[in-house]
């Protein structure tokens, strides 16, 4: 599947960073800074390939968004990486999800990403 | 001393040994029926000390959960510091790659040459705070006794190895040789990153204290047990520091000479006891140091 990515982070730096990293990489990004300008996103009929999802977001955080994201027929088969630095506690609480500790290396990104999509 | 004296100074021995005990049986009232008014003096004066016993009991007591909740809100503090930490240091990694990538591609030569070190610099100082960060964390979690250990199929000869290579460069720029006396293979289940942590702590501190001197790490194993030593041949540690060198904040090396937070061999010791192992070490002041980890190798 090729990569169309929707980065999910209320950090405007890091979800800067990340767009220009994917970017670089040949993905195509759109972003949003909270689950809930996400959701409004994707209710525009757009589709990512694989959604790059940080947890503690006000106004609808990542836990919230990943709920109505497995309960919603059109999203259910899109890979969602969970970005953390909380990986131990994250990690349990939510095992169907792959997890990205954070701080992360670009390598360490990318690799978890290739293996659900590729660059366009 | 006449019987009845006897039992009298007996009954307030008793009443003193119920106050000390947080106990106590004299009234007011009880106090109001005593005929005699030297024992009426002497029960009001006991009822007195065990209520300000009792009332330094109540401000001890009170006190120590005002200190159990502070303590619990300096490692909540430093989990959530970490945490918070974590995020900034990511975007500032990931910008650094992203720049060398561009002067890579775009930049001349000399440009990259003049630039080469700079960027050699700045990365080693997001691995030194990740590092610390990552030390934040460890006693925030190892405070909260939230130690995981995941342990997988591995050759801790090849986990020292690796730890070796990565710290090369620190090692020379000490001027220190590392070597690994590589025996082969030590197969187990072991925690890789842990036990690398481990290791490259203790490399750390034998480059910092090795005085730029020989560094020696050697690795062997019998029956279900692996043992790995990093032995220098620095400062040593003098004798009257060497009992509290395991416990959290303690620095044998003065802090006005060596730079560190006091917390690599505390949380050492954490570690390398919630994978079931031990840590042991020994030392002479001017000599050098030796530190020896004992692992089992299956759970």
């Amino acid at each position: 599947m090729t990569g169309h990515i929707l980065v999910i982070d209320d950090n405007d730096d890091l979800r800067e960073t990340v767009q220009m990293l994917l970017e670089s990489s040949g993905y195509s990004v759109a972003t949003a800074a909270n689950g809930r300008a996400a959701l409004a996103h994707l209710q525009g009929g757009s589709r990512p390939s694989l959604i790059l999802l940080d947890l503690m977001m006000p106004d609808m955080n990542g836990w919230q968004f990943l709920e109505h994201a497995r309960g919603d027929a059109s999203l259910r088969s899109v890979p969602i990486l969970i970005m953390t630095a909380h990986q131990e506690t994250d990690g349990a609480r939510m095992p169907p999800a792959e997890v990205v500790p954070k701080p992360f290396d670009a390598a360490t990104l990318l690799a978890a990403i290739g293996r659900h999509v590729s660059p366009i | 001393m006449p019987s009845s004296e006897a039992g009298l100074v007996e009954q307030r021995l008793d009443h003193i040994a119920e106050i000390g005990a947080g106990r106590c049986s004299i009234t007011d009232a009880g106090i109001e029926a005593e005929a005699d008014p030297n024992t009426q003096q002497i029960l009001a004066g006991l009822l007195m000390l065990h209520e300000d016993l009792q009332f330094a009991q109540q401000r001890q007591s009170a006190l120590l959960d005002e200190l159990r909740g502070a303590v619990r809100a300096r490692d909540e503090f430093l989990s959530i510091a970490g945490h918070e930490l974590r995020t900034p240091i990511t975007t500032l990694a990931l910008q650094i790659e992203g720049l060398e990538g561009v002067l890579r591609q775009k930049a001349s030569p000399e440009l990259l040459a003049a630039l080469a070190r700079r960027m050699d610099l700045t990365r080693r100082q997001v691995d030194r705070l990740s590092g610390l960060v990552a030390t934040l964390i460890d006693v925030s979690r190892i405070n909260a006794r939230r130690v995981q250990v995941s342990r997988e199929p591995a050759d801790l000869m090849e986990v020292l190895r690796l730890a070796v290579d990565r710290l090369g460069d620190q090692a020379a720029r000490a001027g220190s040789s590392l070597r690994l006396e590589d025996g082969g293979p030590l197969r187990g289940d072991f925690d890789v990153s842990r036990v690398e942590q481990v290791a490259t702590n203790l490399l750390s501190n034998a480059i910092r204290y090795g005085r730029g001197r020989p560094i020696v790490v050697r690795a062997s194993g019998e029956d279900g047990r692996a043992r790995f030593s990093v032995e220098d041949a620095g400062i040593g540690i003098a004798r009257e520091h060497q009992p509290r060198i395991f416990q959290q904040y303690e620095r044998a090396a003065p802090a006005t000479n060596y730079a560190g937070l006091g917390l690599g061999l505390w949380i050492c010791r954490h570690l390398v006891e919630a994978m079931g192992g031990t840590i042991s070490f020994r030392s002479e002041e001017g000599v050098g140091t030796e530190f020896t980890v004992e692992l089992p190798r299956s759970p």
